[in-house]
């Protein structure tokens, strides 16, 4: 009776063995046609836990990983985008066949919409001390900003503020001079205000030319 | 008495020659690929994908027609600018409008998501895109 069993296990045992080479040989021949197919793309991020997705055009997207990530991907240009902490940073990269493309990305792979938020105001303070409000220093900001939208640095001169001689009684105009610089360029300014909602700035270069004039500006 | 199952020698070949072969063949992948994915993006409308990424978190791949769906898009400054407004689908939140900006061919998420920006932005954007925000009511005024 035993010998008609183990007749058959043997059939089973060649059989099940013949799938494990088929699918061993479909692994080599896959292997060798993935790796000949596609290229390797290597990203690290300088934040660990940064979120790594990647796009092309006229195709939908992918998340690669956290941190850093190994794929393979078929040849072509991609988007790569790492996101933390509300922060994006990108790369477009190309990615060949048979070949790694290794990608770092940092801080610096961004891009900030440039605003007066990217202008480094130093010692503003000094005209709020000087009795201006919040607001008219945001409308000098701002007013600064519209002279010059590719201005880094922009600093306030403390000793250089002074008002123009008024009847406090009476006036309802006043005028505030101050220097300052603009990415290390000097100039000279004057506001002219008659409440603590709006203002009009004037800018004179080192010739005491009037070089920029705001207008009346409100909020 | 357990019946004893015998394999003849012939068999015991081939069943070594099978383990060889296949444990060979994930070593071989191993050493050939590496420990790594392959990524195949499926098609789809032409900022699809960069929109998904502009709205991706750590656990969600946002996706056009699951998560949201493009209610318009218009291009300003010769193409070099993008604007796309979005509807949420199946409860997720995301609604509003991103922009972006051409960078060698692809486009960036500049500005959003979000239902309005900063009016300091506009005097840094072309005059169509930031008449375009203005007239849509997709600005405000900061407070100071």
């Amino acid at each position: 009776m035993n010998q008609p069993t183990n007749s058959r296990i043997q059939q089973i045992v060649i059989i099940m063995s013949g799938i494990f080479i088929l699918w061993g040989i479909y692994i080599i021949v896959s292997s060798v046609l993935v790796h000949n197919k596609t290229g390797l793309l290597v990203v690290k991020t300088s934040s660990g836990n940064s979120s790594i997705s990647v796009s092309k055009l006229s195709h939908d997207s992918s998340l690669l990983g956290r941190g850093n990530s190994r794929n393979r991907l078929i040849p072509g240009n991609y988007l790569v985008i790492a996101q933390s902490s509300g922060k994006t940073v990108y790369k477009v990269v190309s990615v060949f066949d048979k070949k790694t493309t290794n990608i770092s990305l940092s801080s610096s792979d961004s891009y900030t919409v440039p605003s007066i938020y990217s202008v480094d105001f130093v010692n503003s303070s000094y005209l709020l001390a000087q009795g201006i409000s919040n607001g008219q220093l945001g409308l000098i900001e701002k007013s600064l900003y519209s002279f010059k939208p590719t201005a880094k640095n922009l600093v306030f001169y403390d000793k250089s503020v002074y008002y123009a001689p008024v009847d406090i009684n009476t006036a309802t105009n006043f005028t505030m001079y101050f220097t300052l610089s603009i990415d290390s360029v000097q100039y000279k300014a004057a506001i002219n205000y008659s409440n603590i909602n709006n203002l009009d700035l004037s800018l004179y270069n080192y010739s005491s030319v009037k070089v920029f004039d705001s207008g009346v500006v409100s909020f | 008495m357990e019946p004893q199952i015998l394999l003849d020698k012939n068999t015991l070949k081939i069943v070594v020659v099978a383990s060889i072969i296949f444990i060979g063949s994930l070593v071989f992948r191993q050493l050939f690929l590496g420990s790594t994915s392959i990524i195949k993006l499926n098609n789809g409308s032409y900022l699809s994908g960069v929109i998904s990424q502009s709205l991706a978190s750590s656990t969600l791949n946002a996706k056009d027609g699951v998560n949201f769906s493009i209610t318009n898009q218009r291009f300003f400054d010769n193409n070099l600018y993008a604007l796309v407004t979005l509807k949420p689908l199946n409860g997720s939140d995301f609604s509003g409008f991103i922009v972006f900006k051409d960078f060698s061919g692809f486009y960036i998420p500049i500005l959003g998501p979000g239902t309005a920006i900063n009016v300091n932005y506009l005097i840094s954007l072309p005059k169509d895109l930031s008449q375009y925000l203005v007239t849509n009511g997709y600005t405000y005024e900061p407070t100071y």
